[in-house]
């Protein structure tokens, strides 16, 4: 365990630092996400050394969740697909006046999150990893199908409007190639959507182009948001106390969700809101600018990033594109990562694992300083702020695979989006169909290919019964109570 | 038969890097069209605004991230 310490050697600080800092900026820059920026740093990794170079890749992959936040709450334009949640209340609490509260909440749960990941990953990580591999493709598929279901009114309101825009997600998620047998879908002969609709574009859209649609169709209805004085800018201690349970619930939900293969950052922080919304004090407030709908899905992006590393420590397994570029590092630095990491490498091990510690504290220690920063962002009138926000959004839409054709997606999902709210359609539970979709679509297909298309497949193992089975009753419970109440109050 | 080649190469040419120039100017019309739909006065205000969110875009992404925009 001394060489947890190597990570507070000068030149592991310094790699720290580099990767803390460039994930803060690419997580607040919509577009070139975690996994990419890590790709361009690692030639220079390389040179730095196993230790140190990994070091680095560790401190953008943690530092992006860390920073996605902020876009979320200034200018409702996820910086992190994992951040797409934190727009729906952070941005609220920002139009209030109250974005320096809402990006101090979320530095502080990403901090609890992300250290509580840490001791986590350093007790737990053979053994969780091993129960997690316990999971198949038929389980996976049932936990999934059970997520949709669950979270799909996780924004209240009509359930049947929240079901019909995940249905809608999940459909356009499989514009693109089939991920098993090749196939092009859906694509009308545009070579440009052959890799199917990016996320970023389709995100951008429907919050940030939405967002602008509406101010340029009613200038008036945007006021700036009035200067607060410096003691206002940070959480008070009402919002603190509120934060603490949604931030608790967050960081161990995610940490679990987290060691599931697929985008687990996102998913937790869907789970996370939507447990809010059962059960938080303040469930009603949540979705008109509520601190428990930061502090909860913060805390759990930011765990569900420390659960990730688990399988990749301790089995080699990488389970989102951003582990899978950081294996890639490990293997072209001559460190083979799984059961024999802590034998072989115990420097490179221990030094990773400390880094997270370090890097944690200096994410808080450079971020609560510039809340008063970004807080400022929100006071820009929005005839200044929002042209920019619309460039951001193309830019950022054309960042993501250097496609033209994700410009028009950005666009389209623009003026779909504003409409939906017009009609009173919310966008997230879109979202989450277009995340889940591929992952349902993938764990479906390899099933049905193990069972030799047997359907019977999908329900042979005992969890993936149970959770289907709770599924199904939770997709048919709330119609039935609702007729059963109808008919109560309306005897005939 | 060869002055034609090239001659019609050069043409293509010429219309690739007109459309090249076309993009970048879209990107201002987007930033002065929005804005004055958002209620900034005049034309100087809005074609200041564009050129340094271009600028500042063009900076950010094509020049420190290495992006190649179109």
């Amino acid at each position: 365990v001394s060489d947890l310490f190597v990570a507070l050697t000068p030149p592991n600080l310094l790699a720290c630092f580099i990767g803390t800092v460039l994930g803060t900026v690419v997580g607040v820059l919509p577009g070139l996400g975690p996994a990419a920026a890590m790709a361009l740093v690692l030639p220079l990794t390389i040179k730095l050394g196993p230790t140190a170079g990994l070091i680095m890749l560790a401190g953008i992959y943690y530092g992006a969740m860390y920073g996605g936040s902020t876009t979320s709450i200034l200018v409702n334009v996820p910086g992190e697909a994992a951040s797409v949640v934190t727009t729906i209340d952070g941005y609220r609490l920002a139009r209030r006046g109250r974005a320096g509260a809402a990006l101090a909440v979320a530095a502080i749960a990403s901090f609890v999150a992300g250290t509580f990941s840490v001791v986590a990953l350093q007790l737990a990580a053979p053994l969780v990893a091993r129960a997690a591999l316990a999971f198949g493709p038929a389980e996976y598929f049932a936990f999934a199908l059970l997520g949709v279901v669950l979270l799909a009114n996780l924004t209240g309101g009509s359930r049947a409007k929240s079901l019909a825009m995940v249905v809608l997600g999940i459909m356009l998620s499989t514009v693109g190639m089939d991920p098993l047998g090749g196939t092009v879908r859906f694509t009308f002969d545009l070579a440009g959507a052959q890799a199917g609709l990016s996320f970023v574009a389709v995100t951008a859209g429907l919050f940030g182009v939405a967002e602008v649609l509406a101010t340029m169709a009613d200038p008036a209805s945007t006021t700036p948001v009035a200067r607060v004085r410096f003691r206002e800018l940070y959480p008070n201690r009402e919002e603190l106390r509120r934060s603490v349970p949604p931030m608790l619930r967050g960081t161990v939900l995610g940490f679990l969700v987290g060691l599931i293969p697929g985008p687990a950052a996102t998913i937790a922080s869907f789970v996370s809101y939507g447990v809010e919304k059962k059960i938080s004090r303040h469930r009603d407030e949540l979705g008109t600018g509520a601190i428990e709908g930061v502090a909860g899905p913060e805390a759990a992006n930011n765990a569900a990033a420390g659960g990730g590393m688990i399988p990749l420590l301790s089995l080699g397994l990488p389970f989102t594109p951003s582990t899978a570029v950081l294996l890639s590092g490990m293997l072209l630095m001559n460190v083979t990562p799984g059961p024999f990491l802590l034998r072989d490498h115990p420097q490179v091990f221990w030094g990773v694992i400390g880094s997270f510690y370090v890097g944690n504290v200096m994410l808080l220690v450079l971020n609560l300083p510039l809340v008063g920063v970004f807080a400022r962002v929100a006071t820009i009138p929005p005839r200044f702020l929002m042209p920019g926000v619309l460039v951001l959004c193309v830019v950022a839409a054309y960042a993501d695979n250097n496609n033209l054709f994700d410009v028009w997606v950005v666009v389209g999902a623009g003026i779909i989006g504003w409409a939906m709210r017009a009609l009173g359609f919310n966008p997230a539970p879109l979202v989450l169909g277009l995340v889940l979709g591929p992952v349902l679509e993938r764990a479906f297909l390899q099933a049905l290919t193990i069972a030799r298309g047997e359907v019977s497949g999908l329900w042979a193992s005992g969890p993936a019964a149970v959770m289907l089975a709770a599924a199904a009753v939770a997709f048919v419970a709330p119609a039935v109570l609702a007729l059963a109440r109808r008919s109560a109050a309306d005897p005939v | 038969m060869v002055g034609a080649h090239h001659g019609r190469r050069a043409r293509a040419l010429c219309g690739a890097a007109a459309a090249a120039r076309l993009r970048r100017l879209v990107g201002l019309a987007l930033v002065v069209v929005s804005s004055r739909l958002m209620g900034l006065q005049g034309w100087w205000r809005p074609a200041v605004l564009a050129l340094g969110v271009t600028g500042v875009a063009y900076l950010l992404f094509a020049r420190w991230l290495g992006v190649p925009l179109p």
